[in-house]
């Protein structure tokens, strides 16, 4: 679309890409939808706030590094190449002032999700982060100088967003993102053959145009991306569980995130291995049904969340070892060496994987519609996962199986 | 324009992942879709011309801002409608009725000629 002002894009060889040092994954609307809803089931576990929060972290820290001029362009040029909608930062003063989104990812791209329904509260969370923040950036304060609260979201029909900005007496804390986190192991050579060129898929993606439109909105796939801060995500995921430490209810969080990456590869998975991109890139290559794996594993490498590699690929078991995956890499950083797993987006994705390729049969080019979702992804023998190695826990890399 | 020509376009709009927001347009595959980017520009008024390579594929992208991202090439015998999110369910289907209009038009020219 039309030239923005960004500042770097910066690859790490490993499969992430960096923005002023946040790394960026690409995650699509019914994601952003169904991770939401289940961090804010519960009103007493305040994520609200933590949701705000780590919105304000991630962009403060990017738009700092950025290295740009011109600060009001450049915050309003990064919402809209990210896919997170319009911002209008025009009326913001020192004192705070009122932020406009008159289109926005959280205010209506979620509402697609939710079946074209309004919501009773508003979703644009990360929209008001993103305006305190982005009221830091531009008069050179830290990033907790601000507040800001939802006046009106498009999600629950309001024609715009508007997010009232407040400087704060005393600036808040914000738990600052560990950017990258630390160094890792390098990554392993493809070892499972198959008909894949993988090098010549991750060529012909990096051709495709996968920035905001004019709406700021990346309509991709069939869903709606964002290509967004990782870091967000781990904080918001990781505090949920946090939260739920000793309400006997832990295991039950811990699987919701897995079930939030499931629906992700539902949806996003499925919405490619059904795209034009995929008819004229990959499918040409697919010559038996192990290939859609390696296939969809090699997109994968694209969309920011690491390098996957195939370790072992039968009808019955997928192992996945993922280099550099970002909820390990941000656990690390956020918190050093964790006690137990933490990717529960690539748990979710590996299983998900594999339920659309085998029961599934996304080769046959079903409707995936709710129908589907129930007979495939809810019924008793689909796949189910377990990360049996952790790269948080100290491993090299992190190793997902799926099995059924 | 033949009857059969009207017959043979039709629009599937997807009404699960993106409510509405994504129209295919089928038409026969015969008809080459470069004959319908003259038109297809003229109908939707001033657009931004891209193009973007998928494969051995081609697809040429118009874009009327605020309004809707065609994009021709992709399939044969379809072409993408992309609505942008600030219009309406009501101006996404006029504009679907008049694209399957022209398609058809150029189809049943193709047929005379």
């Amino acid at each position: 679309m039309s030239a923005r002002t960004l500042g770097a894009f910066t690859p790490n060889g490993k499969g992430r890409v960096a923005l002023g040092g946040e790394p960026l994954v690409f995650h699509c609307n019914h994601y952003n939808y169904f991770l939401q809803s289940t961090l804010l089931l519960d009103p007493s576990l305040g994520m609200a706030d933590v949701i705000r929060d780590a919105a304000t972290a991630v962009v403060w820290n990017c738009l700092q590094a950025g290295g740009v001029s011109d600060r009001r362009q450049h915050a309003e040029a990064v919402f809209s190449e990210l896919g997170f909608g319009v911002i209008d930062l025009s009326q913001l003063t020192e004192r705070g002032g009122t932020v406009v989104t008159p289109s926005s990812h959280y205010g209506q791209a979620l509402v697609v999700a939710n079946e074209g329904k309004h919501f009773g509260e508003m979703q644009n969370l990360f929209d008001q982060g993103y305006a305190a923040a982005a009221a830091a950036y531009l008069f050179g304060l830290e990033a907790g100088a601000f507040s800001a609260r939802g006046v009106s979201c498009m999600s629950t029909g309001a024609a715009r967003g508007e997010i009232s900005v407040e400087r704060c007496a005393t600036p808040r804390a914000i738990a600052p993102s560990p950017g990258m986190g630390p160094a890792s192991a390098a990554v392993t050579p493809i070892s499972v053959p198959s008909n894949i060129d993988e090098p010549a898929v991750l060529a012909a993606l990096a051709t495709l145009d996968f920035s905001g439109n004019e709406e700021g909105l990346i309509p991709r796939f069939g869903v709606i991306l964002t290509r967004h801060f990782a870091n967000f995500y781990n904080r918001i995921s990781f505090e949920f569980v946090r939260r739920m430490a000793g309400s006997g209810m832990e295991d039950d969080a811990r699987a919701l995130l897995v079930e939030a990456g499931h629906r992700c590869a539902f949806n996003t998975f499925g919405g490619i291995m059904t795209s034009a991109e995929w008819d004229a890139v990959v499918k040409p290559q697919c010559k038996v049904t192990e290939d859609w794996v390696h296939g969809m594993v090699a997109v994968v490498n694209a969309l920011g969340w690491g390098t996957w590699r195939v370790a072992k690929l039968d009808p019955a078991t997928l192992t996945i070892a993922a280099h550099d995956d970002y909820e390990s890499m941000g656990f690390l950083g956020m918190f050093g060496t964790s006690t137990q797993p933490v990717a529960y987006l690539l748990q979710g994705g590996v299983r998900g994987l594999m339920n659309l390729v085998y029961p599934g049969h996304i080769s046959a080019g079903p409707k995936l519609d709710t129908a589907y979702y129930a007979r495939v992804f809810e019924s008793p023998e689909c796949f189910t996962s377990s990360e049996v190695q952790s790269r948080a826990q100290g491993a090299d890399c992190t190793h997902v199986t799926a099995s059924r | 324009m033949s009857p059969r020509a009207v017959d043979e376009v039709y629009a599937e709009r997807d009404e699960r992942c993106l409510r509405g927001l994504a129209t295919r347009v089928h038409f026969p595959a015969r008809l080459e879709v470069t004959r319908l980017e003259a038109p297809l520009t003229a109908l939707l008024g001033p657009v931004v011309r891209g193009t973007e390579r998928l494969g051995e594929r081609e697809v040429v992208r118009l874009i009327r801002q605020f309004v809707v991202e065609a994009r021709l090439g992709e399939r044969s015998g379809q072409l993408m409608l992309h609505h942008r999110a600030c219009t309406t369910p009501e101006s996404r289907k006029a504009l679907e009725a008049r694209v399957i209009s022209l398609i058809s038009a150029v189809l049943g020219e193709a047929a005379a000629a």
